[in-house]
């Protein structure tokens, strides 16, 4: 947008600097919350649409709806009407290499009264970024782990042809009997970020490199464990699309899971022989995982799983896709493996509309889940 | 909440030879003509879309290569263009593109659909990766307009519509023209 608006110039955002006199301090007094609430709420995305007028300003957002079918082996057949996202996001540009970046976001329809009630409401992101040119930027606060394809941009489901993620790699996984169910890896890292761009004779290398307190009870505030988490994710890509290949990697111990050492392992593959164009896509990623309890007794975990996707992008506005998910025994399911077919379709309706149905069965846990869902960003 | 599982019986998913199986077939199937490169590129348009910049802009030509970096977002300021000017005032790019010069742009000249291109810039935002878009506006005129108030802006129009106080960039390794349509015959 082509704001005419200078900077600095006294406006919404820009406190009087005269010397106040006992009721003008009285009222600024009275403002400066609101004022430092106000700031806040811009940047994170909650408020000040007066300032989008600006060019340095960028408001931006997306929206989740959905209608889920759960046919579980034992129980009732349930149909759910499921608000699933409304995220907030906010850029604004402090100068050409300095950013900061907010994300709000509202999940499952958060109704919270007195600390009380349903939903979540979380800081997903919020982070500055230091952009020296193409090749390198940094960036320091709270980010989503760049592990796999997709956790960078998870809950983003517009960008998606499929309803949900993957279980077998972005699913929580029960690797040791004395500890809970758990992601393969941290969702957020509170820490910092570099990550470097190159052109190599192939196409392009990225590499993102990151240290974060790891997981535990407080990990945006405070580090609970004994040491940092640190990950990184390595890609490469044809310079025509075609074909890409990525690595990820994490390690932590985790706060929430009795201070265990996790360490996990991820590959993932993309081939699409027209690049960008319609036809054939097939991409894969899998993950190897261990679990070390802090118990040296304790037996050790180890996780393998990977999924597969075939889609078509059609020249119209359609995606039909298939998927096989594998994952090995777990601990809630000792000397039992579990295979995962799922299919489904997206479709566009508009430039900000996606609508999308999918359905998958599981014949070791005899579980059928349909999923129809409309995506939108805004 | 989550229902606790029943417990379940059966025999271990083959997951290795599985995967390797779905490898296979995949390669076999679409990966390996993309390896070779056998697929067939799409047909470019060779379009006549033509990059104007500001008179004062110290952008006389760019490269393919440059141009496809500005507008997929991976370059987003003067920096990125000109290293050698690191320790001067930097400043963001600004795109803008001529509804009537979109498709030649894009297609053309970028290798790729519209909605594809669009969709990439979707996911730069929403990312965090980028803080603003291409902006096209119906108007080559207003395309044309901008671009002549605004040092920082690189603005595409068709060739017949470039007119005004504006600098037209030449862009190297550009495709060839597509040579004049023959006149129907009567």
């Amino acid at each position: 947008m082509d704001g005419d608006v200078p900077k600095g110039s006294p406006g919404l955002f820009c406190p009087p600097s005269t010397a106040p006199s006992v009721r003008w301090s009285a009222l600024t007094r009275f403002l400066s919350p609101l004022y430092v609430l106000l700031i806040a709420g811009a940047l994170l995305g909650l408020a000040a649409p007066a300032a989008a007028d600006t060019d340095d300003w960028h408001f931006l957002g997306y929206f989740d709806f959905a209608m889920v079918y759960d046919h579980p082996a034992q129980g009732p057949r349930i149909w759910s009407f499921h608000q699933h996202h409304l995220n907030l996001l906010t850029t604004y540009d402090i100068s050409p290499t300095w950013r900061v970046f907010g994300h709000v976001e509202y999940e499952h329809g958060p109704q919270i009264e007195e600390g009380q009630g349903s939903g979540e409401i979380a800081l997903e992101e919020s982070w500055i970024e230091y952009r020296v040119d193409a090749s390198f930027h940094a960036r320091a606060g709270k980010i989503l782990a760049p592990f796999g394809l997709y956790n960078a941009v998870e809950d983003r489901t517009w960008l998606f042809h499929f309803t949900t993620l993957p279980v077998s790699v972005y699913g929580k996984h029960a690797l040791v009997p004395s500890l809970p169910a758990q992601a393969l890896y941290a969702k957020h890292a509170t820490g910092l970020e570099a990550s470097l761009a190159r052109e190599v004779s192939p196409g392009n290398f990225e590499g993102h490199f990151y240290v974060g307190n790891g997981r535990g009870e407080d990990p945006s505030g405070d580090d609970d464990n004994s040491n940092k988490g640190i990950g990184w994710r390595l890609a490469l890509t044809d310079r025509n699309e075609r074909w890409s290949l990525g690595h990820s990697f994490y390690r932590d111990r985790n706060g929430v899971a009795a201070q265990s050492l996790q360490t996990h392992f991820g590959a993932d593959l993309t081939l699409a022989p027209r690049g960008t164009s319609t036809g054939w896509v097939l991409l894969g990623e899998c993950n190897f995982s261990w679990i070390r309890p802090a118990d040296p007794a304790a037996p050790e975990g180890r996780y393998r799983g990977g999924y597969a996707d075939l889609l078509y992008k059609t020249t119209g506005a359609w995606t039909p896709w298939v998927r096989i998910e594998l994952t090995s025994e777990s601990a809630d399911r000792p000397g039992d493996g579990e295979t995962i077919y799922a299919a489904g379709a997206a479709y566009d309706a508009n430039d900000h509309i996606r609508l999308k149905a999918s359905a998958s069965y599981s014949p070791v846990a005899d579980e059928a889940l349909g999923r129809l869902s409309l995506s939108s960003w805004f | 909440m989550k229902r606790p599982r029943p417990p379940r019986t059966g025999r271990p998913a083959p997951l290795f030879p599985a995967l390797a199986w779905l490898l296979a077939v995949g390669l076999a199937t679409v990966g390996l003509p993309a390896l070779l490169g056998s697929a067939a590129a799409e047909e470019m348009d060779p379009g006549s879309a033509t990059v104007v910049v500001h008179p004062d802009s110290p952008i006389e030509s760019l490269r393919l290569g440059d141009l496809r970096n500005i507008f997929t977002g991976k370059f987003q300021t003067d920096r990125d263009l000109f290293p050698e000017r690191r320790a001067e005032a930097s400043y963001r790019l600004r795109l803008l593109i001529a509804a009537s010069a979109e498709k030649d742009h894009v297609t053309g000249r970028l290798g790729m659909t519209t909605r594809v291109f669009w969709r990439r810039w979707v996911a730069r935002l929403l990312s965090g990766d980028a803080s603003e878009s291409p902006r096209r506006l119906d108007s080559a005129r207003d395309v044309l307009e901008l671009v002549a108030r605004d040092p920082h802006a690189i603005g595409v129009v068709l060739r017949s519509e470039v007119h005004g106080p504006v600098k037209v960039v030449t862009v190297r390794d550009a495709p060839a023209a597509a040579p004049p349509a023959a006149p129907r015959k009567p």
